[in-house]
């Protein structure tokens, strides 16, 4: 029967087909923002939560990657004494600075973008990019390495220099993983970097892999102990503050996005469903008249809107997901990951407010007549 | 007990100063395959009469019952229950639901009634086979004439057994030759079923098919 109901309180195709539409657009939007913001998580995990990335020495107060290029730094002369920690068996100086970056033989020789730079120890040092999809690691104090976005925003390719804060620089690599939105990743040696920044001598960080069989959290609590003026912080709750620093400034955004489109999602269906009943308001009136209930007809109301809902939020997560890819290959700036739990919770989401817009409809069917089937 | 029954039914439409009573004291009851004709100028109450006699509307005072149970009493979920089941409706107009084809109006009322779908779908195919619809099942109402739409409707009327049918100017928009089909074929089938049929009407070709005719005016059976 709720087949047959469903079929009856058919509207429009073209009414039908643009409140979808209308869903899976606001469907679109909400995934779109929650996975761009699962894509800066991601690359922010991805950097930092390198094997061999065990232990985060920081000055105090530098609790994430942002912080860190501010606050304060530690003296190179420190890094024998951490060596000398029990478990560490490597301690390699990262040095990162927000640097201006330009591609002047580019498209475009007037753009300049600031990269968060990271210099670390050539070729293989801890603090390097997560993974290449081209070219090779940096070598030599000449050489870099630069995120995917930020190369495809320059038009740069491998073998191209850039200007980093005023000196040259060659391309050897290009890197995935590493685009923050806002800003994205450049790799370059430690002393290109000391020289760029004027901070000879300096570490922004210390990262310490650990010798096998110790544990991190050990190693961290030991340099703690010993050096009253830094910090230690296991991978993942470095991990943890620097996920807390981005979510912070995204997710009231975020959230207030979700609710305006699930919002916005609402009023459609519920138009469109209140138009329904209005329009069908005689055909509504007979089968009352032959019988059906009001507790059938709002099932089968909230049938409809539930398959109007799902249907849009479903076209949603498909426009989504090519978009990503699109992306992925046209606009790789846009940094899109999608979670599938997430992609089902705001699909459950609009479903379930998009029900929630029968409310008024099945309100209206109080209003309509039963005696309005004799009418001719 | 008939399977129509109505006794001093007193029904009063609109609310305050604007009240009117449509019904007054109105009995009526009538016996398994009859077909009875109920006539009267327009405003009579005849429409009044039938939806009260169907369970549409509730009367200020009277009784009502359908096949042997008492409406108003219980809930009025089990009232629709038991009036789904017991009563067909023909109105004026066809009032086929559009989306739904042929064969799917007719079964939607199978369903309403708490019919079994195979024993609406037996039913179904047998009525608009016995109507000259068989080929039509698939058909939508807009692809109908009006003589074929309103044969439907008999067929929905019918497909649950009730055993009341309650026609409300059933050929009043058909012309000659398709009002007479009509008229014809629900008298035939509500015979053979012992169907209890009420017809308001002011035409002549239902008639011939009537064993009681009634005349209503201001609200009154007058015989």
């Amino acid at each position: 029967m709720l087949r047959l109901l469903l079929k009856s309180l058919r509207g429009r195709p073209i009414r039908t087909t643009l409140a979808i539409a209308g869903i899976a657009t606001c469907t679109l939007l909400v995934i779109v923002i929650s996975s761009v913001l699962r894509g800066v998580s991601t690359s922010m995990a991805g950097y930092i939560g390198q094997e061999g990335f065990d232990v985060w020495v920081t000055p105090r107060g530098a609790d994430n990657l942002i912080r860190g290029s501010f606050v304060s730094f530690i003296p190179l002369p420190y890094l024998d004494s951490l060596r000398a920690v029990p478990g560490v068996a490597v301690a390699n100086p990262v040095l990162e600075a927000f640097l201006p970056v330009s591609f002047p033989r580019g498209n475009d020789p007037n753009l300049r973008l600031t990269l968060i730079t990271i210099g670390y120890v050539l070729p293989h040092g801890l603090g390097g990019p997560p993974v290449y999809s081209e070219g090779r690691p940096p070598r030599r104090r000449d050489e870099v390495a630069l995120d995917r976005a930020a190369a495809s925003r320059f038009s740069a390719r491998v073998g191209d220099t850039l200007d980093v804060s005023g000196y040259p620089e060659v391309i050897t690599g290009i890197t995935s993983g590493t685009n923050l939105l806002v800003t994205q990743f450049l790799f370059v040696g430690y002393e290109a970097m000391a020289r760029g920044s004027n901070a000879q001598g300096l570490a922004s960080f210390v990262i310490l892999r650990v010798l096998p069989g110790a544990e991190g959290s050990r190693v961290a609590a030991a340099v703690e102990e010993r050096f009253t003026l830094f910090h230690a912080y296991t991978r993942e709750r470095f991990l943890a503050t620097n996920e807390r620093e981005v979510s912070s400034g995204y997710i009231p955004v975020l959230a207030l996005i979700a609710v305006l489109g699930a919002g916005a999602a609402m009023l459609l269906v519920g138009l469109l469903i209140l138009s329904v009943i209005d329009e069908r308001r005689g055909d509504i009136a007979v089968l009352m008249a032959l019988g059906a209930g009001t507790p059938s007809l709002s099932r089968g109301i909230l049938a409809h809107t539930a398959a109007l809902s799902a249907g849009g939020a479903c076209i949603g997560i498909a426009l989504a997901w090519a978009l990503s890819r699109i992306l992925d290959l046209a606009l790789p700036t846009v940094p899109m990951v999608i979670a599938p739990w997430e992609v089902a919770g705001i699909a459950v989401l609009f479903t379930v407010t998009g029900m929630g817009a029968a409310i008024a409809p099945v309100l209206r069917l109080g209003t309509i007549d039963p005696l309005e089937a004799f009418r001719s | 007990m008939m399977p129509l029954e109505l006794e001093n039914i007193v029904k009063t439409r609109g609310s305050g100063r604007h009240a009117v009573e449509v019904l007054h004291g109105v009995t009526l009851a009538v016996g398994a395959g009859e077909f009875v004709l109920l006539k009267g100028p327009s405003g009579s109450g005849k429409t009044t009469l039938l939806a009260v006699g169907g369970g549409i509307l509730t009367p200020e005072a009277g009784v009502v019952h359908i096949g042997g149970y008492r409406l108003h009493e219980r809930s009025r979920a089990e009232d629709r229950r038991r009036r789904g089941a017991a009563v067909g409706f023909v109105f004026q107009r066809s009032n086929l639901l559009p989306h739904l084809t042929v064969r799917e109006n007719v079964l939607l009322m199978g369903r309403i009634a708490g019919q079994s779908a195979g024993d609406t779908l037996s039913q179904a195919e047998e009525l608009l086979e016995r109507l000259g619809l068989g080929a039509l099942g698939r058909r939508y109402p807009r692809e109908l004439s009006g003589g074929e739409e309103q044969r439907v409707a008999v067929a929905r009327a019918l497909v649950h057994r009730p055993g009341v049918i309650l026609a409300d100017e059933p050929t009043g928009n058909l012309d000659g030759k398709s009002g007479q089909a009509v008229a014809e074929s629900l008298a035939a089938l509500a015979r053979q079923r012992g169907a209890a049929v009420v017809v308001a009407t002011h035409d002549p070709r239902i008639e011939p098919f009537a064993s009681r005719t009634i005349r209503i005016e201001d609200g009154k059976i007058l015989q």
